[in-house]
């Protein structure tokens, strides 16, 4: 994975950790008016990165348009 | 149902091999304390929880530790890939090569492969909760004990990350609990639990 | 735990817990309550495993969380 895609793709990692830490306090805080905010406000911001890193390098879940072949399949998996 | 994201949590890039540690990690692979054990015992415990914050708590926090089983999982397979057979064997993982080459097997630094045993899900939220506390603490105990060993900032960064989880995941665990034991206690909020019925005639 | 008894009005506020129970029971454990102030910006807080400050527990530095405090 080239850095410059390493490093987008740590912007969506972090975008989305925010949002999980978010997830479970709410889970335990659910009239929390202000987490609520915050959460919906780092969820429009973790979209448009999210987007744009599939744009340029394919997806992140299968749930998304393919050209062909089939990208969901492509290297690198997480793990590599 | 899940949704996979082909992306980890937190990053890993480990840079060089090191297959003595990884046999020490993959306990949080497949050992008592680790990930596994955290994933099932919580998706487990969440069909029988009484409140919504607590089913929410227990299902969210069971997903991410099936993330974190896959840190692992990757920690242990960088650790060892493309290791010769003749250093896996002297670096301690001979009996773990003879039966998994370089695969992922689920199991604990002592070798004990991975068993339900490890987990209770005993239907009572108390008891639940409180062993998901104890969980967490014991799994944060070990991360301490991994990075006791470790000293690659590669394999130290995801290891205290995950140390983190743990004590973020503790603390929501015990706010479930003080959720659970405010609507418990409340005699007008009825529990759908007929053992509990029959346990205490109103 | 005992069922019966009755629960003290003022113990339950659905729209924030307080950080300790007003009334705390004999063999009962609790833990207290997180009230969110602010957090760390995305990129920090992945690194740190957390975006609350107040839950930020580094390895080593809080006695609490070292072996050989």
């Amino acid at each position: 994975m080239d850095s410059a895609r390493e490093r987008l793709l740590r912007e969506v990692m972090a975008a989305d950790f925010t949002l999980i830490e978010l997830n479970l306090y709410l889970n335990t805080h659910p009239y929390d008016q202000r987490a609520i905010t915050i959460f919906n406000e780092c969820l429009q911001k973790a979209k448009a990165l999210r987007q744009n890193y599939e744009r340029l390098y394919g997806p992140i879940t299968p749930m998304t348009p393919s050209k062909c072949p089939w990208q969901w399949i492509e290297d690198p998996w997480p793990w590599q | 149902m899940w949704v996979y994201e082909k992306k980890l949590e937190y990053p890993v890039r480990i840079k060089n091999r090191n297959p003595r540690l990884a046999k020490y990690i993959i306990t949080q692979y497949g050992g008592p304390d680790g990930e596994l054990s955290a994933s099932l015992r919580y998706l487990s415990q969440r069909f029988s929880m009484p409140t919504e914050e607590a089913r929410a708590t227990l299902n969210d926090i069971g997903t991410e530790e099936l993330a974190h089983l896959e840190i692992v999982g990757t920690i242990v397979h960088q650790l060892t890939r493309g290791v010769p057979a003749d250093v896996m064997e002297r670096e301690g993982l001979g009996a773990y090569y003879a039966d998994h080459d370089h695969a992922i097997y689920p199991l604990s630094a002592a070798g004990t492969p991975w068993t339900a045993a490890y987990i209770q899900s005993k239907g009572d939220p108390i008891a639940d909760l409180m062993e998901d506390l104890a969980a967490e603490q014991k799994a944060r105990a070990t991360y301490e004990n991994l990075l006791n060993m470790v000293d690659d900032p590669d394999v130290r960064e995801p290891l205290k990350f995950l140390r983190q989880r743990e004590i973020v995941h503790f603390q929501r665990f015990g706010e479930a609990l003080r959720i659970v034991e405010e609507k418990l206690a409340q005699k007008k909020f009825y529990i759908k639990s007929p053992g509990y019925l029959n346990k205490n005639p109103e | 735990m005992d069922m019966k008894k009755p629960l003290n009005p003022m113990a339950v506020a659905p729209h924030s817990f307080p950080a300790w129970p007003p009334s705390p029971m004999l063999a009962h454990a609790y833990v207290p309550f997180q009230h969110m102030g602010n957090i760390f910006n995305p990129m920090e807080g992945l690194s740190k495993g957390t975006i609350f400050p107040e839950l930020y527990r580094p390895y080593g530095v809080d006695p609490e969380y070292t072996v050989d405090a």
